[in-house]
């Protein structure tokens, strides 16, 4: 259990020391959204499903917004320039908000 | 039911001779030239004889029982005739002058059951001088609805040419059909007042109590205070923002498609949306591309090679 505890206090100040600032500001919004998400399905598991078009429009937002913005994360991320050499950083942002905003259309016609 | 059919008959006589005799009326006015009227058929007094009630059994192929009824004689006592069996009755109609067997346009073998009030008509076949009817009972049960029990059995006969009609009572029959029913349903029944449908709205579905939803919704809004922390935490600053006109215009451009969408939830249909989004849209790529490559000429020093 210790050592379980050190490898997570190890890897907590490995993130700390190792990723760029920007990227820990897109994993704040990452871990923002996936709590959204998961506190819109304990509703859904807890209460029901009411309004099920609004559950179903506002978490597959919530689940989009995570995989677009994990989309972005790798691309500006430095050690897979390799992969993403010839994509941008402005690029990639700009792909970020194209893609938002055909989602946010499609979740504000499901929305009900 | 006896009585409205003698009358039945009685009356068609009488039609028939009124009739006949105007005919005769008519072509006695020019007597003379035409042939003579046409002599109206003797009428005959009738007698019903030879009257023979016996019962078949398909099972042992031979008759079981034969009951000869002498005139105004009844059967004496009620014949049963059992699920595979056959009701036979011969009849000989005679004229009561010479007693010689006359045919009848009619002749009837009427089965009534009193109780349920239904009444069975089946047609006495010409067998030589005699009529006979054989009732064959699970062929015909169909006929008699399966409604098994005691049926008074009639002959009747009836002709033009006659000038009696013979309703003859012969007595009381058991006919037991195969998976016969003692009761009929009440045809009418199904004319009975049905209950009223009632027009019934669709039942609204289960909510749950508004403070459970508004502490979910609070709920949900949390993780944007963790995330403001957070990002306060790792120190997110607006020095890198950008008051170039392009910039400014694509900023207000990406708010109000966002706006858009707003009232796209709220009020707008979706080909007005398209319609607004078209617009917004060309503002926010070009004025986007002009600021992305800005900041991208700003941060490397260098043009975007495509």
């Amino acid at each position: 259990m210790s050592s379980l505890g050190g490898i997570l206090c190890k890897l907590y100040e490995e993130y700390g020391a190792r990723t760029p600032k920007k990227l820990k500001l897109v994993d704040a919004y990452l871990l923002y959204v996936l709590l959204t998400g998961i506190i819109q399905f304990l509703y859904c598991a807890l209460v029901g499903t009411f309004p099920f078009n609004s559950f179903l429009s506002g978490f597959i937002s919530t689940v989009a917004c995570f995989v677009l913005g994990t989309c972005f994360r790798m691309q500006v991320n430095p050690e897979n320039k390799s992969q993403f050499g010839n994509i941008t950083q402005e690029r990639a942002m700009a792909d970020f908000i194209f893609a938002h905003i055909i989602l946010h259309l499609v979740v504000m016609n499901f929305i009900g | 039911m006896a009585i409205s059919q003698r009358v039945l008959v009685w009356l068609g006589c009488a039609v028939l001779l009124a009739i006949s005799v105007e005919c005769g009326q008519a072509t006695s006015k020019d007597a003379g030239k035409a042939k003579e009227p046409a002599k109206l058929a003797q009428k005959i007094k009738i007698s019903l004889t030879d009257v023979e009630v016996s019962v078949y059994d398909n099972d042992a192929g031979k008759v079981s029982s034969v009951q000869k009824l002498a005139s105004n004689v009844k059967l004496s006592s009620a014949l049963d005739i059992g699920e595979n069996q056959k009701l036979i009755v011969k009849f000989t109609v005679r004229n009561a002058a010479d007693n010689q067997a006359v045919k009848s346009d009619q002749a009837f073998i009427r089965l009534t059951h009193p109780k349920a009030d239904r009444e069975v008509v089946l047609i006495a076949e010409q067998d030589g001088d005699a009529y006979k009817l054989e009732l064959d009972i699970p062929k015909r049960a169909v006929d008699f609805h399966r409604l098994s029990g005691s049926y008074e059995l009639r002959v009747d006969i009836g002709d033009v040419n006659f000038l009696n009609a013979i309703s003859s009572h012969l007595g009381t029959v058991k006919l037991n059909f195969p998976n016969g029913v003692t009761e009929l349903a009440d045809p009418l029944a199904r004319f009975a007042v049905k209950p009223e449908i009632k027009h019934t709205f669709r039942e609204p579905e289960k909510r749950p109590p508004a403070t459970v939803s508004s502490a979910f919704s609070l709920a949900v809004l949390a993780p944007f205070v963790l995330l403001a922390l957070l990002w306060a935490r790792l120190g997110v600053n607006f020095s890198n923002f950008d008051l170039h006109p392009t910039s400014l215009v694509f900023y207000g451009a990406l708010g109000g498609i966002f706006y858009l969408y707003y009232l796209f939830w709220v009020s707008l249909n979706m080909f007005t949306t398209l319609k607004y989004l078209t617009v917004l849209g060309t503002v926010a790529f070009f004025s986007g591309n002009a600021m992305f490559a800005r900041r991208h000429r700003k941060r490397t020093g260098k043009e975007i090679k495509e």
